[in-house]
């Protein structure tokens, strides 16, 4: 898959937020799905949206695309109330939605061809979009007989049918195969790096930590974190040390005011170390001569962001609980369980 | 809006259904033919006599009509059903409704395309008599027009179709609503099909039993859209205990305008889950 996709540029300033969600709450009965959710998108960030099964992701994608009615909250796209003016306000949005869905009886091309009708797009753009995606020689077949990841192909040539200021990609490598999934990761990549905004919901962290500039993270409905992924992986950083004298580095955690203990097992010590003391405490170890075996430092990364956020306030499941189990150090890292 | 028709008529055009029924249409009004030229051979005189008056120009002509909008009104009902219910047991309403299209446009487009299916569908059935009076008049060295009276012929040529499409309006109206309140095929096809089949005989039985229950007939919907097709305009009297065509207008108005906004309504405030069973 190509990726020489530039979105119309949003009039007025470089930064001004092409989408803003504030205070959206949606209740289905007495369950509450969205609850007071707010956040922005600037022109050409990437920003993930990440969350449990459940968290509330895909009804905010719903309520965005005028699919879902919230019982509260303003969104605007690209400056226009989409509740208002959904039309004038979707026209800037591409979206893939969950699983992608098309007409099984219509061929790729009619499917698009559909959309182009209703976008106001010419026709040549739809064999643009087609062979973006690698599809163009199986354009004139059924989608009822494609396989799911040349359907997820079709939607995303979909959503980027009208160059859309908004990418909206809700699972976007779901069912696709490994060579599927890192050519939709190019494809998103370089669709970001073109200035493209997109909104992207998936459950691979990895990926979303390599793709996106700033990151959402829901759970039960709420906004648990959000912001800069540098920002939110910034901070303190856990070093793994062993060493055959554990009680002198316990004695040296007594005695430093900035160095923490935060477990040890045997003679492996897990110690809090502030990212701007890493060279200090190299120092003090060789000042102190405690001899080292190991020394390997733990960075913050999505996964673990992620984990730690969304465990915190309830039950999960057991395969949960095992993962959060072992991350329990890394809350002490953060001050967050006593 | 336009856009938005132009894309319901590729996807009604492209659904297999849709073309199985207009096939189904000439084959079934070339058997009601093939019927009719048995009877003139074999029947009794007088027998033939009003089936040769039937194979012939009006009478062909009026015959086709009511035997399209009769089959129409059970096909058209399926085909209603199944393209709205698609959308939402395939998921593609999400599909399309992101784009931008309000949701009365989009119900409005359907609405107008399904319509559109059902005038094609009434002049492909109804063709067949008509073509078939020709060749038989042509067989039997017989004129092709044999009108005892051509006093309301020539409005009649004009009326006729748009009776019959007209009435179609509302099996597909009726289809609409329930699909978009139960999401809902089977329902939908049910709930139309056994209205229209079960009205005539609960009309018939209320009107049996007099005074007040004899009124309620008069509000049914598909009984009273059967009418316009059958009931004579301008000459004559229509059958007993049948609305005459100016009663049923009104009724059949009212309801469609009824369904069709509380079809709009309902449509408009629901949300669309994120599911899809294809």
């Amino acid at each position: 898959m190509r990726s020489r996709e530039t979105p119309v540029a949003l009039q007025g300033t470089a930064q001004r937020a092409v989408l803003e969600v504030r205070g959206v709450t949606k209740r289905y009965g007495s369950f509450l799905a969205v609850a007071d959710v707010s956040f922005s998108l600037e022109q050409g960030h990437v920003l993930g949206m990440l969350g449990p099964n459940g968290a509330g992701k895909t009804t905010i994608i719903c309520t965005i695309l005028g699919l879902v009615h919230p019982d509260a909250g303003q969104i605007r796209i690209a400056g226009i109330d989409a509740r208002q003016d959904a039309r004038e306000a979707l026209r800037h949005v591409g979206a893939l939605v969950e699983s992608p869905t098309f007409y099984p009886y219509l061929t790729g091309r009619e499917n698009l061809r559909i959309l182009a009708l209703l976008r106001n797009v010419p026709e040549m753009r739809i064999t643009e979009v087609l062979e973006l995606v690698g599809l163009a020689e199986r354009a004139e077949q059924r989608v009822g007989t494609y396989s799911l990841g040349m359907r997820q192909r079709l939607a995303i040539a979909a959503a980027v049918l009208h160059r859309p200021l908004l990418l909206i990609l809700d699972e976007p490598t779901n069912g696709l195969d490994p060579h599927g999934i890192v050519e939709v990761r190019e494809l998103i990549r370089g669709l970001a790096a073109n200035g493209q905004t997109i909104l992207l919901c998936s459950h691979a962290l990895a990926e979303v930590q390599q793709v996106c500039s700033h990151v959402l993270i829901l759970d039960r409905g709420r906004v648990v974190a959000q912001g800069a992924i540098d920002t939110l992986l910034a901070g303190d950083h856990a070093v793994v040390l062993r060493t055959p004298v554990p009680e002198r580095v316990r004695a040296l955690c007594a005695m430093t005011p900035w160095l923490r203990l935060l477990a040890e097992d045997g003679n492996v010590l897990h110690l809090a170390v502030p990212s701007t003391c890493e060279e200090e405490f190299a120092q003090l170890l060789l000042t102190e001569q405690i001899p080292v075996l190991e020394l390997s430092r733990h960075s913050q990364t999505l996964e673990r962001l992620f984990l730690e956020t969304t465990s915190r306030s309830g039950k999960r499941s057991g395969n949960h609980a095992l993962r959060r189990g072992r991350l329990g150090w890394w809350r002490l890292v953060k001050g967050q369980e006593k | 809006m336009w856009h938005a028709v132009h894309a319901e008529w590729l996807k009604l055009w492209r659904l297999r259904m849709y073309r199985v029924i207009l096939v189904l249409g000439i084959v079934l009004s070339c058997l009601w033919v093939g019927f009719m030229l048995y009877l003139m051979e074999r029947g009794a005189p007088h027998v033939q006599e009003e089936v040769t008056r039937q194979l012939a120009l009006p009478g062909a002509y009026l015959q086709g009509f009511m035997l399209a909008a009769g089959l129409g009104e059970t096909f058209l009902a399926i085909v209603a059903a199944t393209f709205i219910a698609n959308e939402f047991s395939w998921g593609t309403w999400r599909l399309v409704l992101p784009t931008g299209l309000s949701r009365w446009q989009a119900l409005l487009a359907k609405f107008l395309v399904l319509w559109a299916g059902a005038a094609i569908f009434v002049f492909v059935t109804a063709s067949v008599p008509i073509i078939a009076a020709a060749i038989v008049s042509a067989v039997l060295h017989q004129p092709v027009f044999q009108m005892p009276s051509a006093e309301h012929w020539q409005l009649e040529l004009v009326v006729l179709p748009l009776r019959s499409v007209g009435a179609l309006i509302a099996p597909i109206v009726l289809a609409m609503t329930v699909v978009v309140v139960t999401r809902s095929q089977a329902v939908a096809v049910g709930l139309t099909i056994g209205l229209s089949l079960s009205e005539g005989v609960l009309a018939a039985v209320l009107q049996g039993l007099g005074g007040w229950w004899a009124a309620i007939p008069r509000f049914f919907y598909l009984w009273n859209a059967q009418a316009i097709v059958r009931a004579p305009i301008f000459s004559g009297a229509p059958q007993p205990g049948s609305p005459s065509f100016q009663e049923a207008i009104p009724v059949v108005l009212a309801w469609t305008i009824l369904l069709g906004s509380l079809t709009l309504w309902w449509f408009g405030r629901r949300d669309i889950e994120v599911r899809a069973n294809a």
